[in-house]
């Protein structure tokens, strides 16, 4: 997660293309079933002939064209020397074919966990490749259509993690779909691919939106007390030293013991507990979350615990990194369908994903777009 | 996707070495400012490479195409257009360099190099030449697996592995292709190498001609006898005969004849059919033809082509004089299959133009000579008796062989037979051609190779410059035309042993090249070794390089017994099919060669059982590190996760190999379930904390 430094910079966008044609998506449509059917939502998987493709690539096809070319210089001047060039260089794009293949074939592919992104920041999703034997995987490509390929290979190790990037659309639960696994390896002349789902999903918070204001402190008063707020230089806790503490707040006892720079904690008696609300913010939904967004941030930045209210829920004040994290889900799921369970009806999350991108396509304007898209 | 079409950095060094590799045989063909051009092009990919210079501007590029294109022109204009052509596709392949900007411009260089090595076959097959050419291919392969490599920054050791290896692989099936594919003739006339000079035999012969010959080393031609090779001195190869004098020159044809058509030369042509002997069995053999650019067969007397194939009886013509001729010059080496019988009667009847023709000579020349001859012939009263006299006259007198004969004037056969009485065999057929025609006696000079080496590892004849020969035919009543060699008179041991032999009171043999094996006969080891490879080449020559319609049928015929189409079929298929099982067995089986120790085998099972928990040891990240990070995550873990580590590293790091100790580690991690503590569940990652 990479909580953006620059505010200015524009927000999510969708890159799906806007008009697409009712046919295309009728084939879109058929395709993925077939590919669902071939190769179902698994959260581990081993590649073998049935979920591996192979086709021979452009340069392929102009190897193929060269051969030609050689086959008529050695028919022309009944050269044999050019003949056996001419039929090694072939065999060699039929052996490629299997070395090619092997270069999946037995690779074991893993989901690990996700990170979560801000809108139209890259999530980062996590995954291991794996082998069983001492074959080499070498040139591998991983990449969901539209982002930049991680390139990797299983040589001298056994497994290798894997952190791919995924350019997040707008707030949410984020499911990328289908990955790429692909690979042209030794030769370039074929490459054999596969689409995988491994059922990785994240969730997407919201673009936190620059507004004029810092959050507005302590402006509700609190329903219930604190247990934890119990008065005046309270201690409340030992946190880890930060370069910054005040030397008087390290735990000196607890170093003596420990051998550990600790930083004692204590909690102000002046109640300093933000809140921030849903009805402090203005403008649609999303502009409202991102508001909220930007305000946890800097709630996090500030000293002060923070909790948060929206309609129908709330989170109580705290402060610190798994508190942000709760809150920025909250936000990011608020008023969104909780993804079904992808084992059993993965069509239906796919569409969803599909209506969730066509919404957010419509709202923003064509040229915010293109930049994301570039 | 950018990256996706970036070149590799190491994708540079790889290709201008694999072009590097490609251009070297074709170094002599070409002119020192195409290697200059070429030499700038790698240096300014060397220097783009560095950061040291950019892409060259348009104008750069236009000019280097245009003096190129000139040059090409200019150099090569005079000599034929296959010289031309690949002249311009090394050109294009150097300018190609300067080029480079993406992938794919690297994958057409590459394909480029390919082609490169295909041409280099246009000039020359030679065994060592396949040879450096088959290490080039593994290196352009080894290109291309690099350019798929280069992300995994791997060593340039794996690229050539990978290469050679899939080369090895498709030699089987190559093999397969290369036998059965159907050998046609050229789908278009395409031009040939003008450039590749030759020496042998001309269609004329001038005093000095054969000696000159004489003084190279190089092949000639090669045979291989079905059956048993024939005495050396039988082994007269006729090139073709001289039947016309000048005064200095014999020729083929006279200039001066050549309009003579009315007397009915053609008519006469078809006149003179040999008579054949009873000798029903021919003596059958091969000949190798090199790249002589004319038109002769060189064959033992009364050859024709072998009847058994007809695709080569049908470029051959046997000639008036009994020579073969091919319809096209010999461009390139070929074999030719002939059958030869040794005991014949040619041309039983001389019609009255063919004797003018035969015994025609120039008048005003050699009056001493045609004094001599008369008078000798008056007293000898036969022609067998005159020719005795002739010959005794050369061994009688101080005749001397030499390849170093003195220069002769307008007399030439005077001052030859009563001067200097030095000189090459061609000075001897001369002469007693001329003694012999000046008292009508019909006879002719033959041009050809008399001799030759017999390899005894294929038992092939090898027949080389130095056995040039001239000798004569002399046209006797009853018995056709019939060989008389007069240089036998003066040196038996030519004939009997070869050149050497007779030319071993001097130094004159190839004194021109002292380097040359031949010259070191008596070596044993070095002799072998020559012989050897000649056997390697001669069987590369036949095998490969001539594998044509009929090689085919022969090899499959060996291979199949019968040559139906279901057989072939089911040929192939069995071959690709086993040598892709075997390819792809070898690939596809999941073979644990890396030895896991027993202690590694647990420390996996403890992370796999950690993995239930949502922790996983990240890259590289060793034992420890990995423990206290799952420690202070789940801090209940921590006894037994702080044991176990501990413990592995103890073996692996300190040495601690003792049996004991790796059982211990075994107690403990199938102990070890580790559960996820209710207060800690929590979703966020691991590397959070990092960042």
């Amino acid at each position: 997660m990479d909580i953006p430094d620059d505010l200015n910079q524009p927000g999510p966008s969708d890159r799906r293309e806007q008009g697409e044609s009712r046919g295309r998506f009728h084939w879109r449509k058929r395709w993925r079933e077939w590919i669902n059917r071939r190769l179902p939502v698994s959260r581990e998987i081993t590649l073998n002939q049935k979920s591996i493709f192979i086709f021979p690539t452009r340069a392929g096809f102009g190897f193929l064209g060269f051969i030609v070319l050689l086959l008529l210089v050695a028919i022309n001047f009944e050269n044999s020397p050019v003949y056996a060039l001419t039929f090694l260089l072939s065999s060699l794009f039929v052996v490629s074919i299997l070395h090619t293949f092997s270069n999946l074939s037995g690779l074991k592919l893993t989901a690990a966990h996700a990170e979560p992104a801000f809108a139209g920041r890259d999530a980062i999703f996590h995954l291991v490749i794996a082998k069983n034997g001492a074959r080499l995987y070498q040139g591998l490509q991983i990449f969901w259509p539209g982002n930049s390929p991680v390139w990797c290979g299983l040589t001298d190790k056994h497994e290798e993690w894997i952190a791919l990037r995924y350019r997040t659309g707008p707030r949410g639960y984020c499911r990328p779909g289908r990955l790429k696994v692909q690979t042209s390896f030794p030769l370039g002349l074929l490459r054999a691919w596969t689409w995988l789902d491994l059922d990785m999903h994240t969730v997407v918070f919201p673009y936190p939106a620059k507004v004029g204001f810092v959050p507005p402190t302590s402006t509700q008063p609190h329903e219930s007390g604190n247990t934890e707020q119990s008065g005046s230089d309270d201690f409340y806790g030992l946190r880890d030293y930060v370069a910054g503490d005040t030397v008087k707040s390290i735990a000196w006892k607890h170093y003596a013991k420990t051998d550990k720079l600790n930083t004692k904690q204590f909690i102000d008696p002046v109640d300093h507990r933000l809140w921030l609300v849903w009805d402090d913010t203005q403008g649609d939904i999303e502009h409202r979350l991102s508001q909220l967004c930007y305000w946890a941030l800097e709630a996090e930045r500030g000293h002060s615990e923070y909790g948060l209210q929206l309609p129908g829920m709330s989170i109580a004040p705290s402060r610190d990194q798994a508190h942000l994290d709760k809150v920025l889900r909250a936000l990011a799921v608020y008023n969104k369908q909780p993804l079904k369970d992808s084992q059993q009806s993965n069509t239906v999350s796919f569409s969803d994903a599909d209506a969730g991108r066509a919404k957010g396509a419509n709202a923003k304007t064509p040229s915010s777009n293109k930049v994301a898209a570039s | 996707m950018s990256t996706v079409n970036q070149i590799p950095r190491s994708s540079i060094i790889w290709m201008l070495l694999a072009q590097s590799g490609v251009m070297l045989p074709h170094m002599p063909r070409l002119s020192w400012w195409m290697v200059a051009i070429w030499l700038l092009c790698a240096a300014w990919r060397l220097a783009m490479f560095r950061g040291q210079a950019s892409y060259p501007g348009t104008f750069i590029r236009i000019v280097l195409v245009m003096l190129g294109c000139v040059g090409i022109a200019v150099e090569f204009g005079r000599l034929g257009s296959l010289d031309i052509a690949v002249a311009l596709l090394i050109l294009a392949f150097s300018l190609k360099l300067i080029e480079v900007k993406e992938r794919r411009d690297i994958f057409l260089v590459l394909y480029l190099a390919y082609f490169i090595v295909a041409s280099s076959f246009l000039f020359s097959q030679s065994i060592m030449l396949a040879l450096y050419q088959l290490g080039c291919v593994v290196l352009i392969t080894a290109a291309l697996v690099a350019m798929q490599q280069s992300h995994d920054k791997q060593s340039a050791l794996l690229s050539w592995k990978i290469a050679f290896k899939m080369l090895l692989q498709a030699v089987p099936i190559m093999l397969v292709f290369f036998i059965v594919f159907p050998r046609f003739g050229p789908l278009w006339s395409v031009p040939s190498s003008k450039s590749s000079g030759s020496t042998g035999m001309s269609d004329s012969m001038s005093p000095g001609d054969i000696a000159d010959l004489s003084r190279s080393s190089e092949l000639a031609f090669r045979a291989m006898f079905e059956e048993t090779v024939p005495s050396k001195s039988q082994l007269y190869w006729r090139a073709t005969t001289l039947s016309f004098f000048d005064g200095r020159q014999w020729n083929t044809k006279a200039e001066a004849l050549r309009d003579d058509d009315t007397l009915g030369w053609h008519s006469q042509k078809l006149m003179h059919k040999p008579v054949l002997s009873q000798q029903a069995k021919p003596i059958r053999y091969e000949i190798t033809m090199e790249p002589t650019r004319q038109h002769w067969v060189y064959a033992l007397p009364l050859a024709s082509a072998d009847t058994a194939t007809s695709y080569i009886a049908k470029q051959l013509i046997v000639t008036n004089d009994l020579s073969l001729r091919a319809k096209t010059p010999y461009y390139n080496r070929s074999i030719v299959k002939l059958e030869s019988r040794l005991d014949y009667i040619a041309e039983p009847e001389l019609g009255a133009y063919r004797r003018y023709q035969e015994t025609h000579l120039p008048a005003g020349f050699n009056p001493r000579a045609r004094q001599v001859a008369e008078n000798w012939y008056r007293d000898a009263g036969s022609p067998q008796a005159y020719m005795q006299r002739v010959l005794r006259y050369f061994t009688e007198q101080p005749f001397y062989y030499t390849l170093q004969p003195p220069a002769l004037g307008k007399h030439s056969v005077d001052e030859f037979l009563f001067e200097s009485k030095k000189g090459f065999c061609e000075h001897y057929a001369s002469t007693f051609t001329f003694l012999m025609r000046a008292v009508g006696i019909p006879t002719r000079v033959v041009i050809g190779y008399q001799g030759g080496e017999e390899n005894p590892f294929n038992r092939s004849i090898i027949v080389r410059q130095f056995d040039a020969h001239a000798w004569t035919e002399v046209w006797l009543k009853g018995r056709g035309w019939v060989r008389v060699d007069p240089t036998a008179a003066v040196a038996p041991e030519r004939i009997e042993q070869g050149l050497e032999a007779a030319l071993s009171d001097s130094d004159e043999f190839l004194s021109d090249n002292l380097l040359s094996p031949f010259k070191y006969r008596n070596l044993q080891w070095l002799s072998w070794a020559r012989l050897r490879l000649d056997a390697v080449n001669y069987a590369w020559y036949k095998w490969v390089v001539n594998f044509d319609t009929d090689r085919q049928m022969q090899v499959l015929k060996r291979l199949l017994g019968d040559i139906t189409p279901a057989r072939l079929v089911i040929a192939v298929m069995l071959v690709m099919c086993s040598v892709l099982g075997l390819v792809a067995l070898s690939l596809l089986r999941h073979r644990v060669s890396v030895e896991v120790t027993p202690e590694t085998r647990l420390y996996w099972q403890f992370c796999k059982r950690l993995e239930k928990v949502g922790v996983y040891p990240a890259n590289g990240e060793a034992p420890g590190d990995f423990a206290r990070r799952v420690t202070t995550q789940y801090p209940h873990l921590a006894p037994q996760v702080n044991a176990i580590s501990n413990q592995y590293q103890a073996i692996v790091y300190a040495g601690n190999s003792h049996p004991h100790a790796v059982k211990q580690l075994k107690r403990a991690v199938s102990k070890f379930r580790p559960k996820k503590n209710g207060k800690h569940k929590q979703r966020l990652p691991a590397s959070v904390s990092s960042t």
